[in-house]
């Protein structure tokens, strides 16, 4: 079993150094293109060799590039489709040289009816198998598997992402997905904020029963990653610990609460003297020890609590 | 009592060929072996440094010294991935998946700079996608800002030709500024996909793939 936290880092936040001292990090594709110069950059990261080295970003972090994102808006049913082609996406990815793509994948909507949600499901095993095929034709894939439908040599990792209306869907989806992608995402961020007329609780509780489903699918076989897993509910973390611990599995948790309370809000995780059970974001004009903290160092600060709130939940599940 | 490190160039070379044969012959009967060839190309690496304490190394010696310490590194990394690839296929832990990749990744990075530097350029820069759908961005981007920065004037009268404009003009301009920056912002994000349903979408997507 092994539990590693993800953060949603930009260019300039890898730049300053973030990246030190954390397991990994996710490039989404909305910081670079919004960039003065995009096609500069690009071929710039690509001459020389990734974005890893250009930065100078050690090679033990795991750096996962995201894809084009549907822009997030409940108005005009035009604006959610595809952003860009989808290979032209994979080009670009296999440009910054990262360890792991993530597929571009079509979200799902509250309003979509049945015929709809199986033409996006459709579209996105399409897309998977394109990232696949493309990456062999190109030679960073082979087409030999072992048994598991692992490849047997990548340069890439893929991360294909589990889509579904209920718990189900997402595990047929990942029967599929298990064949092409070493990592499994599922889009925590949507159930936990899109679903309407539940408690936070019930949504945690519908997270669990999608993780159990997918769970159930991948076993200790792939890695599983929770895209957008809500760290400012600190205490839910224990109930998915407890899962990983029962299937033995690995997970990544992907999160840009940490980022946006350190960076933006400046915050820091501190006990509550008054409730000394609960451990919540504060800002840092109020935790003795941290009134001078700039944003590196309460990001630095909040990973590691975070990190080892972790490994102790870890122990208080054995 | 150390001795005095010998570094006549004849002996050196003498010394360097008879320490490589055995190498050599191990490589001949197994061809997958790596730690030989990685203690052949130890060996020349060795040679040519001490070569390079009695006098410059010529151009050509330079060569062969960077052309060993890049089959050095190759056959170190695909050593690494055969471990890690017979780790993984014993445990099948995606842990064990993880460190493959990352070894098969250093693999090919290897391999890559045995080539040479204007053929690896040439190869990254056919990588890069075509420049026009970073132009067609870059544009949009330029657009929306400057409709954005006129928006918010006639919004906030802040300039003096704003602040005069009649209500109903205001009311007119904020509403066609407002729809033509919709309409930037779709197609910023469809890039020349535009205004199509669903279905029409899928059809679009059946035939880019029937293209490729």
């Amino acid at each position: 079993m092994d539990i590693r936290l993800f953060h949603d880092l930009s260019p300039r936040q890898l730049a300053e150094g973030y990246w030190k001292g954390i397991d990994g990090f996710f490039l989404g594709t909305y910081w670079f293109l919004r960039k003065k110069d995009v096609y500069d950059y690009v071929r710039d990261i690509a001459l020389k060799g990734g974005l890893k080295k250009a930065l100078g970003i050690d090679s033990s972090v795991i750096y996962i590039h995201g894809s084009d994102r549907i822009l997030d808006s409940t108005a005009k049913e035009k604006l959610r489709m595809f952003i860009r082609p989808p290979l032209t996406s994979l080009r670009e990815a296999v440009c910054f040289n990262p360890d792991v793509i993530q597929i571009m994948d079509l979200p799902l909507d509250d309003k979509d009816d049945e015929q709809r949600i199986c033409e996006k499901l459709a579209i996105n095993r399409d897309i998977v198998q394109d990232y696949h095929e493309w990456l062999v034709k190109g030679g960073y894939r082979s087409s030999g598997r072992y048994k598991n439908g692992v490849a047997k040599f990548s340069k890439f990792m893929l991360l294909g992402v589990a889509h579904g209306d209920y718990p189900d869907a997402y595990a047929e989806e990942t029967k599929f997905l298990i064949n092409y992608c070493e990592v499994i995402g599922v889009p925590i961020a949507g159930l936990l904020s899109r679903v309407a007329g539940l408690s936070m609780t019930q949504r945690y509780d519908y997270v669990v029963q999608v993780m159990t489903k997918v769970l159930d699918v991948v076993g200790d076989s792939r890695v599983v990653q929770l895209m957008g897993f809500g760290l400012s509910k600190v205490s839910e973390i224990s109930r998915i610990i407890g899962l990983a611990k029962k299937y033995d599995a690995t997970l990544w948790i992907e999160s840009s609460t940490i980022v946006r309370n350190s960076t933006h809000a400046r915050k820091v995780l501190s006990l509550n003297i008054k409730n000394p059970d609960r451990i919540d974001y504060v800002n840092i004009a109020k935790v003795q020890g941290a009134e001078k903290f700039s944003t590196l160092d309460v990001f630095r600060e909040n990973n590691k609590v975070l990190k080892g709130i972790l490994s102790q939940s870890l122990l208080f599940n054995s | 009592m150390g001795e005095e490190p010998e570094i006549e160039p004849r002996n050196i070379l003498r010394r360097t060929r008879v320490e490589v044969a055995p190498y050599m012959r191990e490589i001949a009967k197994h061809r997958r072996a790596m730690i030989p060839r990685m203690e052949i190309a130890k060996r020349w690496m060795d040679y040519y440094e001490a070569l390079a304490k009695t006098r410059p190394l010529k151009p050509s010696e330079t060569a062969k010294l960077e052309g060993h310490r890049k089959a050095f590194n190759l056959a170190q990394s695909k050593l690494e991935v055969f471990r890690a690839a017979g780790r993984y296929s014993r445990t099948k832990k995606p842990t064990d998946l993880l460190a493959l990749r990352q070894a098969q990744s250093r693999y090919y990075e290897a391999k890559a700079e045995t080539l040479p530097p204007e053929k690896a350029k040439e190869m990254r820069e056919k990588l890069v996608p075509p420049k026009e759908v970073y132009d067609e961005l870059a544009t949009i981007r330029e657009d929306i800002q400057e409709k954005c920065k006129r928006f918010k004037a006639v919004k906030y009268r802040t300039t003096l030709a704003t602040a005069m404009m009649p209500p109903v003009e205001r009311y007119i301009t904020m509403k066609t500024l407002g729809s033509a920056l919709r309409d930037s912002y779709v197609r910023a994000y469809e890039l020349s996909q535009k205004g199509m349903s669903m279905s029409e979408l899928v059809e679009h997507y059946r035939e880019m793939k029937g293209e490729k």
